[in-house]
């Protein structure tokens, strides 16, 4: 259902997208081509804008009108101007589709998946964007603070330093990263730098800036709000990663449930390498969207 | 040596044959398959039916009535085109096509039924009968099967699929040899209604999605096809060739039906069109098998559209000169044994880049009017020309002719045929640079209007566009009363820069603003246009360190105190503000550079805090000394600083050049910057800037430099395309990573291909091999970038993101262009690799690699100089205990400490003692 005739002009395009939180801070050129990029979609009140049979391959911008948004078993909401639809969905690749019903006349802006990857891949500030916007969104709803994947035995580590090859091998298993982009994982593993932490050690206190994150290697962490456990993790799993790409400061307090070896990732080389290694960027983002479907439909 | 012709041949055939279905996978083995049965038993059918059509007709009536009957075959088909049967348009195409067959065999049937009782007309309808059959049956097979398979597929599983046309053709010429011997030819016509019958059910083969078609092609409409059809100048060009070769055909036929008629007796005619279609057929078998997927894939399809008008070509001067049998069988040899073979597959292979809607409809039409109308045309030639002579030499003279404008069609569709996939791919990919549009009065008031938004992020969006377009002179001044600081200051540095003196009276009310920063602001727009010394000096007393920080800096740029003076102010604002007087001091100096203040900017730029490096850099801009310069190419290690670094170093004048070049050769400097240098160096857009990219092009040995001299050079070409790269200087650097890329792959192949379980089973196998392969990917995209930097278009960029998405048919369809696009000294060697990342060993089954070989490929890559791949060598012998590299581990200089740790890990295994001290 889609308007030939322009009826966002493409500054209006601009100062729309400007005001999203997803595109928050961007640069003129980065909101530009975003704005360049979008095609306007037009759809008459009881129209679907997003089949829940099928998986999400655009998003849409409401600029007027209003949609229903609908998830099997759960309480349909209504997305207004200035929301977001199938955002996430579309970020996550995920194959469960999601029901979306203009309610009134409804003028849309669309961004497809192509157009995404170009635009995300051209302008890394706009990813950065949406992992800064995917974190929060996690960390407000999720008060754990930790990507908690699949945790994996320890295993037995050496006393002394790790090698290179070993730091990879602890990356490569590491849930966070896809294990396939090795090269990229490789410069990680150049990177960062062993910690290790004795039992009872703080890793870090509420308030601490976020500029960096855990990889467990072995042992356990516990990371407490207000006095109380929100989450305890092993080997495998990373801590700290949600705060870092949010940009704000640690909501809890981290400490070592038993002796911890663990790599720490400072965020900007880490970025650096996420801009260089577009594949594992891409990773990164569809895993912080799923964890947030997830997220969402464990709380529904 | 007995026997050995004979056998050589067949054993040429069988391993044609067998090399064709080998390229077939698994996965596409079912509807390979399907295709090759329908087309096997329906051109059986067609042989035979051929055969008896041939000899009954022309025993019963003379040569020069054919034209006549072509004709009729033409307006049959064009009618039907039009009117397919109601309970036909109701299936699926597969089923469709079944149900054709079934149609064919009954009227065929009724024929054989009703000859003995007919007059010699019947052997007109039986001719037209054979040839409408041909058009619709063969349309509807080619189009459901051209739905089925990608380009890349088509070009494996076609000729697989012509052999089938071939095989069918053959066994159906055999039969009906067999059968002239003990039956007339008239009983040879049930024979082909059993075939037709037989081949019905392969169909079901080919599943219920082939031939998959838009609702909008039925009914035909040929008018409003033709339309579509016509806008499209390659559309346009295939119906001509296709119209050529048409009229080609034809009047070689016809030339040959001349010849037999005239010198062949009556009775013999069956047996002998039974022998010569046999023979063509065995030919074509042979072309199928042997040339035709050789073909394609080693010269590319327009080399194979134009084999066939050029060996017409040769032929029919064989005729005009000799006018014998002989010259004819010649002639209509190159008709049977390419037709369905070599011309059927390259003309296929058309259509398959054609989007699903635009191919249906397209093929049906080109089909049909390309065909019918060119066998409509021919016959019209023969009949003028019959008028005047009866001759073959004439004859073959017009078809000389018209064989030449098929060969020029064919030759020049090569540029269209590309032209496709590159629309296709380019509708692929996304225009991301930001083009603004011309500010018209509308825009205009657009913006104006947002700057009444109540959402500050808007407001500030619509003044920095306002700012992009040189607007900032039609911004009301009363937004300086804008409620949002942050608004009232990115207004006040905006006016500032436009030198706005109309804002001076509004100016009182906003130093005393509760909001410390508006005020240092306010003051900073008035030290810079209105000069005010003494306002300056007045906020000498603000209660705000960073307002008292602004003016020491604003008093200094007036000139009003001394160096010294304003140093000690502002250090001890600073130890009161911390922070925030940092940054109003770096503004300030933006605002009004103080030339002297460079080392309080270089304490700024190495600050802990981002904000303040990022100020300080872009107040670094207007200072300009060349004691700033090694701090600000330090700075391109940060990510928060280094766009603004960027564009301070571009500030700085194409002198800076030099120094950032001579930073990105130093080994000294560390990975961390020089992986950002080309970035900045790209940035001035010079001429000198692309030959210091370049030349160091071919020193650099740290990939990911490279890539990023590479991704610097493809943006500098982009934004200046006049400027010229050194080709040879590209070609050198393609031909070493050409090289490198391969022995990635070579590599990664012999040790994926090793079936010892002791080594397959280590974590450092694998990572060696994912390690490997990610290389080869990277150095693909290397290539492709060095491509486009050598072309003065898109296309190798196109191809590359084509290679990269999901959609099959981009994929192969960027496989195609990069296939027509490389010359021949680069071609097999590129796609190789691109093949080996796409089909990522699928179909491939290496032979086992041997231990020695796989400890060969382990101690190349512990030798060189990549030290990732050396780490995980040295970790897998040390692992594995191989004794046999006991040596070369023992003897490796580690090329950096944490290469050394490795190393003396995997030592450790063998107990070979420390590393000596001293290496890099």
């Amino acid at each position: 259902m889609t308007q030939p005739v322009a009826l966002v002009g493409p500054l209006d395009r601009i100062l729309f997208f400007r005001t999203l939180p997803a595109f928050d801070g961007l640069p003129a050129s980065a909101l530009g081509a975003i704005a360049q990029s979008a095609r306007e979609a037009f759809f008459s009140k009881g129209s679907l804008l997003l089949d829940p049979n099928t998986p999400a391959e655009a998003f849409y911008v409401i600029v007027d009108g209003e949609a229903e948004i609908d998830r099997a078993g759960v309480e349909a909401t209504v997305a207004g101007p200035g929301e977001a639809i199938g955002f996430v969905q579309l970020l996550a690749r995920s194959a469960a589709g999601v029901g979306v019903r203009a309610t009134r006349d409804t003028l849309t802006l669309e961004l497809d998946w192509e157009d995404q990857l170009d635009i995300c891949e051209q302008h890394f500030p706009v990813l950065v964007r949406y992992l800064r916007y995917l974190a929060r969104r996690l960390l407000v709803g999720d008060r754990r603070g930790a990507v908690e994947s699949r945790v994996i035995e320890p295993e037995w580590l050496p006393a002394r330093a790790l090698t290179f090859t070993e730091r990879l091998f602890i990356l490569r298993r590491c849930p966070a990263f896809p294990p396939t982009m090795l090269d990229a994982i490789a410069e990680l593993a150049r990177h960062v730098t062993e910690v290790r932490f004795q039992r009872g050690d703080g890793i870090w206190a509420a308030g601490d800036r976020a500029d960096r994150f855990l990889v467990i290697a072995a042992g356990e962490v516990e990371v407490a709000r207000s006095h109380q456990r929100v989450s305890r993790l092993g080997a495998g799993g990373t801590i700290g990663l949600l705060e870092a790409f949010a940009g704000t400061p640690r909501l809890g307090v981290a400490r070592a449930e038993q002796p911890v070896i663990a790599l720490q990732v400072e965020l900007e080389p880490f970025l650096d390498i996420l801009e260089d290694h577009f594949d594992l960027a891409l990773g990164m983002m569809q895993l912080l969207a799923h964890l947030l479907l997830e997220q969402e439909g464990a709380r529904d | 040596m007995r026997g050995f012709r004979g056998s050589s041949a067949s054993s040429w055939l069988t391993q044609g044959l067998l090399s064709s279905v080998a390229q077939v996978r698994v996965e596409e083995r079912g509807l390979a398959l399907g295709a090759f049965l329908t087309l096997f038993g329906f051109m059986a059918g067609h042989a035979l039916l051929e055969t008896a059509r041939d000899a009954l007709f022309l025993a019963s009536l003379p040569a020069v009535h054919l034209p006549w009957v072509y004709l009729g075959i033409a307006a049959f088909a064009l009618s039907l085109a039009h009117r397919q049967p109601a309970f036909l348009q109701r299936l699926p195409a597969t089923n469709e096509l079944s149900g054709w067959l079934i149609v064919s065999s009954v009227v065929t049937a009724a024929f054989w039924i009703v000859i003995p009782f007919a007059g010699s007309w019947i052997f007109y309808g039986l001719y037209m009968w054979s040839g409408i059959l041909a058009t619709i049956v063969v349309v509807r097979f080619w189009t459901a099967v051209g739905n089925l398979f990608t380009v890349t597929q088509a070009k494996r599983i076609f000729p697989i699929v012509g052999a089938g046309s071939v095989g069918g053709a053959i066994v159906g010429s055999a039969v009906a040899r067999t059968l002239t011997v003990a039956f007339a030819a008239q009983h040879i016509v049930i024979a082909a209604a059993v075939a037709f019958l037989l081949a019905s059910v392969a169909p079901r083969l080919l599943g219920t999605d082939a031939g998959r078609r838009p609702s909008t092609t039925r009914p035909w409409d040929l008018a409003r096809i033709g339309r579509d059809v016509w806008h499209r100048p390659y559309l346009r060009r295939v119906v001509l060739l296709i119209l050529l070769a048409t009229v080609t055909f034809t009047l070689v036929d016809f030339i040959f039906k001349l010849t037999v008629s005239r010198l062949v007796p009556d009775e013999e005619l069956g047996s002998y069109f039974a022998g010569v279609y046999l023979t063509f057929n065995v030919m074509a078998l042979a072309v199928q098998l042997l040339a035709v997927a050789w073909v394609v894939r080693r010269f590319g399809v327009h080399i194979a559209l134009a084999l066939v008008p050029l060996l017409v070509v040769l032929g029919s001067v064989g005729m005009v000169l000799t006018a014998s049998l002989l010259a004819g069988l010649l002639l209509k040899s190159v008709d049977g044994s390419t037709r369905h073979t070599l011309y059927r597959t390259s003309t296929e292979l058309l259509f398959v880049p054609l989007a699903v809607e635009v191919r249906g409809r397209a093929k049906a039409f080109i089909d049909v009017v390309g065909q019918r109308g060119g066998q409509a045309l021919g016959s019209v030639l023969i009949l003028v020309v019959l008028t005047a002579t009866t001759s073959e030499r004439a004859i073959a003279l017009l078809l000389a002719v018209v064989a030449m404008g098929w060969l020029t069609v064919a030759w020049g569709l090569r540029r269209h045929y590309l032209d496709v996939f590159r629309e296709t791919l380019s509708a692929e990919i996304t225009d991301v640079r930001l083009h603004f549009p011309a500010l018209d009065v509308t825009s205009l008031e657009t913006l104006l209007a947002a700057l009444n938004s109540p959402d500050d992020r808007r407001v500030i969006a619509a003044l920095d566009l306002l700012q992009s377009q040189n607007k900032i002179p039609v911004v009301p001044a009363l937004i300086l009363y804008h409620p949002s600081s942050a608004v009232v200051i990115r207004a006040l540095e905006l006016f500032a820069s436009a030198q706005r003196r109309d804002c001076e009276p509004l100016l009182s009310r906003l130093r005393g603003h509760p909001d410390p920063d508006v005020r240092a602001a306010a003051l900073r727009f008035e030290a810079a246009v209105a000069a005010d010394r003494a306002a300056i000096e007045r906020a000498l007393t603000d209660a705000a360190p960073q307002v008292r920080a602004t003016a020491a800096t604003a008093l200094a740029a007036g000139g009003w105190a001394s160096l010294e003076e304003t140093v000690t102010n502002i250090r001890s604002q600073i130890v009161e503000g911390g922070r925030d007087a940092k940054i109003a001091v770096a503004r300030a100096l933006t605002a009004q550079p103080v030339s002297g203040l460079e080392p309080l900017l270089r304490e700024l730029m190495v600050d802990g805090d981002a904000a303040v490096v990022r100020e300080a850099v872009v107040a670094a801009r207007g200072m300009r000394g060349s004691t700033l310069l090694p701090h600000l190419i330090e700075l391109l290690a940060v990510r928060s600083a280094r766009a603004e670094v960027r564009i301070t170093l571009l500030a700085f004048g194409p002198g800076t050049i030099p120094r950032l070049a001579s930073a990105l050769a130093d080994p000294t400097v560390s990975h961390a910057v020089r992986r950002h240098l080309p970035h900045a160096i790209g940035t001035f857009g010079t001429p000198a800037a692309a030959d210091a990219l370049l030349g160091h092009l071919q020193r650099e040995t740290d990939g990911m430099v490279r890539f990023k001299i590479l991704r610097a050079l493809g943006r500098l070409r982009r934004d200046h395309p006049d400027i010229v790269l050194d080709g040879t200087l590209l070609q050198r650097a393609f031909t070493q990573t050409l090289a490198t890329a391969r022995s990635f792959m070579t590599s990664r192949r012999t040790l994926e291909a090793s079936s010892d379980l002791r080594v397959t089973s280590t974590e450092a196998h694998s990572a060696i091999i994912a390690l490997l392969r990610d290389k080869q990917q990277h150095a693909v995209e290397r290539l492709m970038r060095l491509l486009n930097l050598q072309t003065s278009n898109d296309d190798y960029l196109h191809i590359y993101h084509g290679l990269h998405s999901r959609k099959r048919e981009a994929q192969a369809g960027s496989r195609e262009l990069l296939e027509h696009l490389l010359g021949p000294d680069r071609r097999q060697a590129m796609l190789e690799l691109v093949d080996d990342l796409l089909d990522a060993g699928v179909g491939r089954t290496p032979e086992a690699t041997s231990m020695d070989d796989y400890e060969r490929v382990l101690v190349e890559l512990l030798n060189g100089g990549i030290e990732s791949l050396s780490s995980l060598a040295a970790q897998l012998i040390g692992d594995l205990r191989l004794t046999d590299l006991e040596r070369p581990l023992a003897k490796r200089v580690p090329l950096s400490p944490e290469h050394r740790d490795v190393l003396v890990v995997a030592r450790e295994a063998f107990d070979l003692g420390p590393l000596a001290e001293g290496t890099p």
